[in-house]
């Protein structure tokens, strides 16, 4: 930052003020990426994740916020053109993309917050980033957020 | 006797096939020549360049910095004043002039620019790009309507959800290492110095110059520019050379022949035969290669093991293949769509039924067919020689944005895939009743009022009038009606004094704060890389649980190729193509979909003519729908075949 504004110091006209002013848009750009995790029934972005493809290991911790699920579900869609569903099982499971084709992943709310655990293998072969799509029921709403896997 | 036939046959078969793809791929020695005859070019200059060279799909095979060339290039627009559009709550920074980026993006982006515009029929440089996307078709030309590929400059972006993402250090055990099309940092170039290379007469990629520091375009074509970039660029190419007949100046559009480049071989101040040998230059004798992140990765420091060889195109591992027939069956003279395939070679985007319900997985695929066989009848227009079919890619999506089918013709230019599906996504968006809310939640109110306030409707973008992407574009211009110096802009435009190809309104706020992340990213505005990558989710419209993004993930497209689909009044998609003439590109979509609701008979197909955007007359100007060429077809005389439909 210190090293920024120095550039910006020795620019002059118009570039100065174009300049200052992508400053100012990097930092709300990044400010803005501090997020709550929760859901909500018109999705929320999650923070992005890195994983090492050959050893994925991803799980999500959700705020429920005094909700109640009474369904979970895990979702994914690759950047080769897959769209999938965790089971309750662990399996992944093709997805048409319609909700009401969702399966029950069964994970349980505990202590006001919900775990997913979405992903533990291999999952090198897929193409990155995978968006990952993690939602509840509570009966009267559906609620969902979204976060990426990009390899590290 | 006949099963050793049948085998000798085998054998020959893959040996002509191997031989064919060597003949066309760019090797790493080719890459190197390349860039040893730009650095020879340079140096006769007493200048000194950044150079990139791509394959045909956007993979960056080698960026090149000569020692003290300058790290940055201005985007501007100079001469041309532009002034600063005014602000809008959904996008951090509403313009990118004067915005200062690496030298190495410059290059890459000028590079991926001329691979991705060319094709077996087309040579286009970023020259032509500047020609083709600007206020007046030719720039400069008062009460001339806009460029023909206005706004394609915000296609392949790096937020794009279609394009393929190179990662660091994953080369040698990531599925996507090769495939393609690859992301641009900025989008396609205007700026004179990027140009394709072709092998064997084959196009095989691009190389992308950048040495005076200005990212800018051509504003003057009528006279002749010895643009440093391009002499160099141009020194590059030798030896990988397209055929003069399918140079961008022997082909032309409503009458205008196009720009190819104005410097020429004369204009070379070395010989690029004595060019001395890229082993020599590297390891900080002349430069050295460059790592970008999020590009291009040196796993070997630089040395010549890290300049790669390009990918063949039309095999598995570009990432486009020949569908084989498989899904699409046939077309004329026996020719086959190809697809994107991923790592494992499967189809990226078969068909499939809407995520929203509302379209069948056979109704997709009669669809594509449909287009498809529209597409492969057509005369090209900016192809040679004369009398081939035009190439393309054509996309359908539904009204979550879900893509649901992706093919094309064989020899398409690769920029059009990720445009098809922009066109596609830009006509669903905005004939959606939650076109207008869409926008307002995500910053955009601002806009949304403009468009009601020029229409006199408050009820415009939530009513579901059918636009099309021509639609759309009449309103995002400068002017309007386009072309008229003086008169108000478009709604969705900035108005001319703010307006320039790097402020181009609603279409460039909806991803500038993705592009100023992933810019943040990989150190591209100078600075060290921080922060996250932006994700591949153009634009902050609603998410939508369906695809876990929005309905707009590789950004808005706003010239001609595309058509909402409807089920009688209800909207249940869009079909966007892109690739040959923006006529052509209306014609296979607006005909393609009436030959499939034909086909299909379930109510599937065009608009119903009441709702189409060509009802409405704002200022006195009717909207347009779709333009479609007069005779348009190869084997038959057929005329005004959208007419009525």
């Amino acid at each position: 930052m210190v090293g920024m504004v120095r550039r910006l110091f020795y620019q002059s006209g118009a570039s100065f003020f174009r300049t200052a002013a992508l400053a100012v848009a990097i930092i709300a750009i990044a400010t803005s990426g501090a997020r709550a995790e929760s859901l909500a029934d018109t999705g929320t972005v999650l923070t992005d994740v890195s994983v090492d493809p050959a050893t994925a290991d991803i799980t999500r911790t959700i705020n429920l916020n005094g909700d109640t699920p009474v369904a979970t579900y895990v979702m994914a869609h690759t950047t080769g053109g897959k769209s999938l569903q965790r089971t309750n099982l662990g399996y992944w499971i093709p997805w048409s993309g319609n909700v009401d084709d969702l399966v029950d992943s069964k994970f349980e709310a505990n202590a006001g917050s919900l775990t997913y655990k979405i992903i533990d293998q291999d999952i090198s072969s897929f193409m990155f980033p995978i968006t990952f799509v993690v939602a509840y029921s509570t009966g009267s709403a559906l609620k969902f957020g979204v976060f990426q896997a990009s390899p590290n | 006797m006949s099963r050793v036939r049948l085998i000798l046959f085998g054998v020959l078969s893959l040996l002509v096939a191997a031989v064919s793809a060597k003949a066309q791929t760019l090797t790493s020695a080719d890459v190197q020549q390349v860039i040893a005859q730009a650095v020879a070019e340079s140096q006769a200059r007493g200048v000194a360049s950044t150079i990139a060279v791509t394959d045909r799909v956007g993979n960056v095979l080698a960026v090149f910095q000569m020692n003290g060339a300058a790290n940055l290039a201005t985007i501007t627009s100079a001469p041309r004043s532009v002034g600063t559009p005014t602000a809008i709550a959904g996008a951090a920074i509403t313009s990118l002039e004067g915005i200062a980026v690496t030298s190495t993006l410059a290059a890459i982006a000028k590079a991926i620019t001329g691979a991705y515009l060319s094709s077996g029929g087309n040579a286009f440089t970023t020259r032509t790009a500047s020609q083709i996307i600007q206020d007046h078709f030719n720039p400069g030309e008062t009460f001339s309507p806009s460029g023909p590929l206005f706004g394609v400059q915000f296609s392949q972006l790096p937020c794009s959800d279609l394009n393929v993402r190179f990662f660091d250090g994953g080369a040698g055990g990531l599925v996507n290492a090769t495939i393609g099309p690859k992301r641009s940092p900025l989008g396609l170039s205007a700026d004179a110095g990027g140009l394709p290379l072709y092998k064997n007469g084959i196009h095989s990629g691009g190389i992308g110059v950048m040495s005076d520091g200005v990212y800018g375009l051509d504003l003057v074509i009528t006279n002749v520019d010895l643009d440093q970039d391009e002499i160099i660029a141009l020194a590059g190419q030798t030896g990988f050379v397209p055929a003069e007949e399918i140079k961008a100046y022997r082909i032309g559009v409503i009458g205008k022949s196009l720009r190819y480049v104005d410097a020429q071989p004369g204009n070379l101040a070395a010989n690029p035969a004595n060019a001395a040998a890229f082993g020599g230059l590297i390891g900080g004798a002349a430069g050295n290669l460059v790592a970008v992140l999020g590009y291009y990765a040196i796993p070997n420091g630089g040395t010549a093991a890290d300049v790669l060889a390009g990918q063949t195109f039309g095999q598995p591992a570009s990432g486009i293949r020949s569908d084989a027939g498989a899904t699409f069956g046939t077309f004329r003279n026996g020719q086959s769509a190809s697809i994107l395939v991923n790592g494992a070679n499967a189809n990226r985007f078969a068909p499939r039924a809407g995520t929203d319900g509302l379209l069948t997985q056979a109704e997709v695929t009669t669809l594509m067919i449909a287009a498809l066989n529209v597409g492969f009848n057509a005369r090209a227009q900016i192809r040679k020689p004369f009398g081939e079919n035009m190439n393309f890619t054509v996309s359908i999506v539904d009204t979550n944005g879900a893509i649901l089918a992706i093919a094309r013709t064989p020899d398409g230019p690769i920029f059009g895939i990720d445009v098809s599906l922009q066109k596609a996504r830009t006509a669903a968006l905005f004939s959606n009743f939650s076109a207008g809310s869409d926008l307002t939640t995500a910053g955009f109110g601002d806009r949304v009022t403009a468009v009601r306030t020029f229409f006199g409707d408050p009820t415009a973008l939530n009513n579901g009038t059918a636009f099309a992407d021509r639609s759309g574009g009449n309103l995002s211009r400068p002017w309007y009606p386009d072309g008229f110096d003086g008169s108000e802009p478009g709604p969705l435009s900035n108005p001319h004094s703010t307006w320039s190809p790097f402020a181009t309104g609603l279409q460039f706020e909806l991803v500038a704060n993705n592009l100023v992340q992933h810019l943040t990213f990989i150190g591209g505005l100078g600075g060290v890389p921080s922060g996250a990558d932006t994700p591949a989710r153009c634009s902050a419209l609603p998410l939508q649980i369906a695809t876990g993004s929005n309905r707009l993930a590789n950004g808005l497209q706003i010239f001609p190729g595309s058509v909402p689909l409807f089920r009688a009044n209800v909207l249940v998609g869009g079909m966007g193509v892109s690739g040959d003439g923006v006529d052509q590109d209306d014609m296979v979509s607006f005909l393609g979909t009436h030959n499939g609701s034909v086909a299909l008979a379930t109510g599937v197909g065009n608009a119903p003519k009441s709702i189409r955007a060509d009802n409405l007359v704002p200022k006195g100007v009717r909207l347009r729908y779709v333009n479609c060429p007069f005779a348009p077809f190869l084997d038959t005389s057929a005329q005004n075949v959208c007419a009525g439909k």
